[in-house]
């Protein structure tokens, strides 16, 4: 009796065993197994359009318009941000609204919530506004977005402190100074800027709540006329609605 | 006769009116985001209760038989009576038409303070130390409840621009000062002048923060479960082991009385 009592409890306890592991590859494994497949298909069709602009010379047409290969697959491809010794090396795409390249890819398909990064809809398409705020997922693997948070550590920043942002009238290079942890509702998502005084308030916001900034003053911000602010944003995981964004300056 | 100071009696009147559509010079494009005209609840309102028109953001100031010397002033009260939202609130000027003999617009000095800082002097037409009719002001982040005085004086302080006037006055020298007289001591022109003062707010309301969430599912939750469950049955069994070889203890240490 006594015997089969403890069987029955091992049975039953393998069987939630059982259920516990197929719920985890149900919601787990296969997700991720998707994501992978999907990945891998985008990274794959990020190499075929992406700007070259470094290694081989450029054809005439790519010359005028490094993004024109992007612009064949889609005509809503704004820029192309590259952070050499991390996996940024993305396509940005512009929608009329924040939410369609959250679930959609570069192609402009559904891609299971793998999405593309893409620039604020209230930002200057050309990146000429004050500031510009980008994007991305933060996936696990590194994937998209994910370094970003990497960034919340200065030495990571001080080793990637240069990126570039290609635009359809050449490679703009960035420099990197500063994260910022903030709630997904923070100052830093403010995209319009009428007045000088407003752009100088909302330099002095990025110094007074950086986690750190790197090489610049706040003076040295505001005495440049002609300053365009690249902000990248991605979910961190530090408290509700966390959002790390690395802060650059395109030059 | 009494030498007027300056030009003469006057009757004057700051008239503020809602009108429809008058001509617009104005070149300044209104960045994205920002709306023209001021949302509901988001108020300017003048000392005699005169209100921006919400839809189009329009005040208009108008000087009608302006007396030389006398400081027209009109404070406009800005609210933000919203209990959800914060607005900045900005505005600009544009010059609408001016009449008469007298180049009021000229002749006029404009000063604007808000909250008693004063940030602009110059013309009524909006040529200052910035050119307000090019640039917008911004006069500020206004969170729910907040409010904020804007306050505008017009002097009439040039005579310069009555060279060239000839209906009868003159200018004579009185105390060596400048004095206008008027034809038969009349001492009257005409000159009339009208801007307007155009209100909006910048809002954010279709931001809507993306959820830039990790996808890659990081869901521990089912492998804590198995975890436990394998830890429980692994510990039923260790269990199950131990009594059992307890029991053959037992009957081992049983044996030899048996014997």
């Amino acid at each position: 009796m006594k015997h089969k009592s403890i069987f029955a409890i091992l049975l039953l306890m393998l069987g939630i065993g059982g259920y516990c592991g197929y719920r985890y590859y149900r919601d787990d494994v296969l997700p991720e197994k998707i994501i992978d497949e999907t990945h891998d298909e985008q990274i794959k069709l990020f190499e075929r359009v992406k700007p070259e602009t470094g290694e081989k010379p450029l054809s005439n047409e790519e010359t005028n318009d490094p993004l024109k290969p992007a612009e064949e697959v889609n005509d809503a491809v704004v820029g192309w941000i590259t952070i050499e010794g991390t996996h940024i090396d993305f396509p940005i795409c512009q929608a009329q609204d924040n939410d369609f390249y959250l679930h959609n890819g570069f192609d402009g398909r559904y891609n299971n919530e793998l999405g593309c990064p893409f620039l604020d809809y209230r930002c200057e398409s050309d990146f000429s506004g004050f500031n510009s705020i980008v994007y991305g997922h933060h996936m696990t693997r590194q994937r998209m977005f994910a370094d970003i948070a990497l960034f919340k550590d200065t030495a990571y920043l001080q080793s990637h402190r240069k990126g570039t942002l290609t635009l359809n009238d050449g490679v703009h290079n960035v420099d990197f100074f500063a994260y910022m942890n903030v709630k997904n509702t923070a100052p830093a998502y403010h995209a319009v800027f009428v007045s000088d005084s407003e752009k100088e308030e909302y330099i002095d916001y990025i110094f007074s709540d950086a986690v750190y900034i790197l090489n610049y003053s706040a003076d040295d911000l505001k005495r440049n006329d002609d300053l365009h602010l690249l902000l990248l944003s991605t979910c961190t995981y530090e408290f509700t609605d966390a959002r790390g964004i690395l802060i650059g300056i395109i030059e | 006769m009494i030498a007027k100071r300056l030009f003469a009696t006057m009757v004057s009147s700051l008239l503020l009116f809602n009108t429809v559509s008058m001509t617009a010079f104005a070149e300044v494009a209104l960045p994205d985001g920002a709306v023209k005209g001021l949302p509901e609840r988001l108020t300017a309102m003048d000392s005699d209760g005169n209100v921006v028109s919400s839809d189009t953001g329009e005040y208009f100031f108008h000087v009608e038989n302006m007396q030389y010397g006398t400081t027209y002033t009109k404070d406009v009260q800005l609210m933000n009576l919203r209990d959800d939202k914060a607005y900045h609130i900005y505005f600009y000027v544009e010059p609408l038409f001016k009449n008469g003999e007298i180049d009021l617009e000229k002749g006029c000095e404009c000063t604007f303070w808000l909250d008693g800082q004063e940030f602009y002097k110059g013309t009524v037409t909006g040529e200052g130390n910035f050119d307000l009719t090019k640039e917008v002001y911004d006069c500020g982040l206004y969170n729910p409840g907040d409010s904020h005085t804007l306050k505008c004086s017009v002097i009439w302080n040039d005579l310069d621009v009555l060279v060239g006037v000839d209906n009868g006055h003159r200018l004579i020298d009185i105390n060596g000062e400048h004095v206008l007289v008027g034809s038969q001591d009349s001492g009257y022109v005409e000159g009339e002048i009208e801007f307007k003062w155009i209100f909006y707010a910048a809002v954010d309301e279709n931001y809507d923060p993306p959820k830039t969430g990790l996808l890659g599912v990081n869901n521990t939750f089912w492998i804590i479960c198995i975890a436990v469950l394998a830890v429980l049955t692994g510990g039923m069994l260790l269990l199950v082991f131990f009594k059992k070889r307890e029991k053959q203890k037992e009957k081992m240490h049983g044996k030899p009385d048996e014997t």
